[in-house]
């Protein structure tokens, strides 16, 4: 995302003030990813997150009002991020099952780069008691707008809504689990692929024709 | 007279054994690791009640001594501390929980009939004391490292029980490799919803789903409905 955008020279600068703009949300978007990822949402302070993005308070909060609207801000253009990432990839796909695998692709792929995404949107907000739920659950709910996009309405089954948003709980819930587990190196979620796309999909399909999607051979 | 006839006593103060009331105060010495357990139980009691009430991030350990009537002092002999006592708390929910699942599947020989019935039991625990299910689920993630690792631990037993299942039925096709944690994280977000949007008294609602959900994969759709079909409520 915004991670290794170099600083900006301090004071005024012949740079176009949108340009400036972008980049310094950009930046305090990174650093409350990273914060919070790395610190839970309580812990987080606003003093960290803006030595994070190497920002000043004061400029911080020309931006925000406080730690919560940065964080619901970052939420949302993370969740757009994933939209358009997983829009891009399956802009060729034949049809929606195979849509469904590219998506999911290109969330591993995404996850695996910047795994802090996964702990700032899936376990951060789990781990805040109860008063982030609603974010958590929010962030389950986009994922699965996210993979179901396109979806024709005579599939061989049709889950109700809540198990659906389940699957993708206890898919995030996994993804989760390796990140943490490996939280030196790039995390290995690629090769949960095939698995979790025939999860995904045989709630909607035969299970025959999502093993056949999942492994790449339709 | 008992003393707790006349005075509301919280019920485990109450089922205290009987050598207990017959001593007046101070005659004689009772044995001190009756007194520590009472008043451990007295302590683990009054935490669940505030973890539940406020939040653990926000609960203090004043809040707790405060509703369970002790100094500050006994609590530091009893718990190490705001999570160390969560965590007993956690441990005693969950063996009662454990207990009272694994009771209801002991009369089914059949896997899938266990399963149905498990999953039966578990819906109707977080219905009966939403405050627990509270604790256990949504409460033990706010506390850290050791809380959340126990609670890691018992997913992981849960996916244990389904992992079960890959050698006691003759499967039709190979099944995914992350299935069951996939399947625990999907049930425990479940009913971690239904406390949190305040629905606990309908989990049981969720059976069918949730029973198809799990044994799906394993049996296949029919066999599945059928199981499932036998433990529906009014079935025999």
């Amino acid at each position: 995302m915004a991670e290794g955008l170099p600083r900006l020279p301090p004071g005024r600068h012949g740079l176009d003030r949108a340009f400036v703009v972008r980049n310094q949300r950009d930046r305090l978007t990174a650093g409350v990813i990273a914060v919070v990822a790395r610190k839970g949402y309580w812990a987080s302070t606003i003093t960290e997150i803006c030595a994070e993005a190497g920002l000043s308070r004061r400029t911080f909060y020309s931006y925000f009002g406080g730690k919560e609207e940065c964080f619901l801000d970052a939420v949302e253009l993370v969740m757009g991020y994933l939209f358009a990432s997983a829009r891009e990839a399956a802009a060729d796909a034949e049809d929606w099952p195979s849509a469904v695998r590219v998506r999911m692709l290109a969330l591993l792929e995404v996850f695996a780069a910047n795994a802090d995404l996964v702990r700032f949107g899936w376990v951060a907000p789990l781990r805040a008691g109860q008063g982030l739920l609603p974010v958590y659950h929010q962030n389950i709910d986009g994922i699965l707008a996210l993979l179901n996009e396109g979806r024709p309405a005579d599939t061989d089954r049709r889950p109700p809504r809540l198990i659906q948003q389940s699957i993708v709980a206890g898919t995030m819930a996994l993804l989760a689990a390796r990140v943490e587990a490996e939280d030196e190196e790039e995390p290995r979620l690629t090769e949960l692929l095939s698995d979790l796309v025939e999860i995904f999909l045989a709630q909607y399909l035969d299970r025959e024709k999502a093993m056949v999607v999942a492994s790449g051979s339709a | 007279m008992r003393i707790w006839d006349t005075v509301e006593y919280p019920e485990l103060v109450a089922s205290l054994p009987d050598h207990l009331s017959a001593a007046p105060v101070g005659k004689e010495k009772l044995p001190r690791e009756v007194l520590t357990q009472h008043q451990r139980s007295r302590v683990l009691e009054a935490a669940l009640n505030v973890f539940s009430d406020y939040g653990y991030p926000a609960t203090t350990v004043d809040d707790i001594v405060a509703a369970a009537g002790i100094g500050v002092g006994s609590f530091y002999t009893l718990c190490d501390s705001k999570e160390g006592c969560l965590l007993a708390v956690y441990d005693r929910l969950i063996a009662e929980a454990k207990a009272s699942v694994m009771d209801a599947c002991a009369e089914f020989p059949v896997w899938e009939d266990k399963i149905c019935a498990g999953i039966r039991r578990s819906l109707e625990l977080v219905a009966e004391d939403p405050r627990r299910a509270r604790l256990v689920l949504i409460e033990i993630q706010a506390a850290g490292g050791s809380a959340i690792a126990r609670y890691d631990r018992t997913l992981a037993e849960a996916a244990r029980c389904l992992t079960d299942g890959r050698r006691r039925i003759e499967l039709s096709q190979q099944l995914p490799r992350s299935l069951e944690a996939v399947l625990t994280g999907c049930i425990a977000w479940l009913l971690n919803t239904k406390v949190s949007l305040g629905e606990a008294a309908s989990t049981p609602t969720l059976f069918e789903e949730v029973a198809e959900l799990v044994l799906e994969p394993y049996l296949g759709q029919e066999r599945a409905v059928e199981a499932i079909a036998r433990h529906a409520p009014g079935a025999a």
